[in-house]
């Protein structure tokens, strides 16, 4: 168990502890990616019987709480000039991209072109990160150094290398990504991919809706690679 | 005004302004807008120095760019900013995103960059 939870939960937990709540402040930090999980199993015990509030930058506790399907209320909290601060509820982060992507097609407040410019970017940002799950959840299932899974993902630095970590486990593949895309999703799927990496540097003056669309089908039959 | 201007002033509202939206995403959209910006403006020099250029990735550009340029520090400006922007556009699970205060460094920066790239001829 991580020292902090260690330190702090149980004097909390006691029967007659007057605390009914826990708040945990950064506790994945620095911490060695292999205990998130059981972190994140640590805080679903504590969540029976407690109301427990954890503060994070990291990615990783909400991606395990997501892949374990422990229940839980996230919420992201983003902080203007001025301190304004702002705060929503978000779901996973592949699904949070896509949701993302659709709230700035509708938004009818944003100048115009400002979608079409924005729109592939989180797309993209949205097939990223599904890929980075599926590489992280098959290499992790079959006993891979958590540390050495993060050391490919960070060197992979582009979107098709991602894809083919994800679909061939092998980030040299990216030549024959768009061929598997094709094959497994439909041209569409395959267009689809291209319209989001070009359109994050340029723009996509095509159907958003449809890209929007595409894009999160492609994402989710990568994440289950 | 030119496109990049324009994608610069846009990343900059949707910064600045939560009346325009994008709760949450706003960060994301800013660093995707802002470096188009910066893109656009790399396009319109390759335009004036040597069009084919542009048919080359961004890296091999910003390799490229010092021999096209005297001011040495252009050259570490546009590196040093478009490298930050791109890590903003791509998904990386241990970091947040951009900080309103960083977007605003970066911006400023881009915003002199595209100055200085129009001067160069």
């Amino acid at each position: 168990m991580p020292r902090a939870v260690a330190l702090s939960s149980p004097r909390a937990m006691l029967p007659d502890s007057p605390f009914r709540f826990i708040v945990i402040d950064d506790p994945v930090q620095a911490m060695d990616p292999a205990r998130v999980d059981g972190l994140a199993r640590v805080f679903a015990q504590i969540s029976g019987t407690r109301q427990l509030i954890v503060f994070t930058h990291d990615d990783r506790l909400p991606a395990a709480l997501h892949r374990l399907q422990i229940p839980h209320t996230a919420l992201q909290v983003t902080r203007r000039a001025g301190s304004i601060v702002e705060v929503r509820r978000t779901v996973d982060p592949v699904n949070q991209y896509f949701l993302d992507a659709r709230a700035v097609e509708k938004d009818d407040s944003l100048p115009d072109g400002v979608a079409a410019r924005v729109v592939p970017g989180l797309c993209r940002l949205g097939i990223e990160a599904a890929c980075m799950e599926a590489v992280r959840r098959r290499r992790i299932g079959r006993g891979d150094a958590h540390q050495a899974v993060e050391r490919e993902l960070a060197g992979a630095k582009s979107t098709t290398t991602l894809a083919a970590l994800a679909l061939f486990d092998d980030g040299s593949l990216g030549g024959k990504v768009l061929g598997e895309i094709n094959k497994r999703w439909g041209k569409a799927a395959g267009d689809a991919f291209q319209d989001v990496k070009a359109g994050t540097h340029k723009g996509f003056h095509g159907n958003l809706v449809s890209l929007i669309d595409e894009a999160q089908r492609l994402a989710a039959g990568l994440r289950e690679q | 005004m030119t496109t990049a201007e324009r994608l610069l002033a846009w990343a900059r509202a949707v910064a600045a302004h939560p009346e325009l939206g994008l709760q949450g995403t706003w960060p994301r959209a800013a660093a995707l807008l802002g470096r188009q910006a910066l893109e656009e403006g790399l396009d319109g020099f390759w335009m004036r120095q040597l069009p084919q250029m542009r048919m080359a990735t961004r890296a091999t550009q910003l390799v490229c760019v010092e021999r096209f340029v005297r001011d040495r520090d252009l050259v570490i400006g546009l590196r040093t900013a478009w490298a930050a922007l791109s890590r903003a556009c791509h998904h990386h699970p241990y970091e947040l995103a951009p900080t309103a205060h960083e977007l605003e460094h970066w911006f400023s920066s881009v915003d002199e960059l595209l100055v200085r790239l129009s001067e160069e001829v």
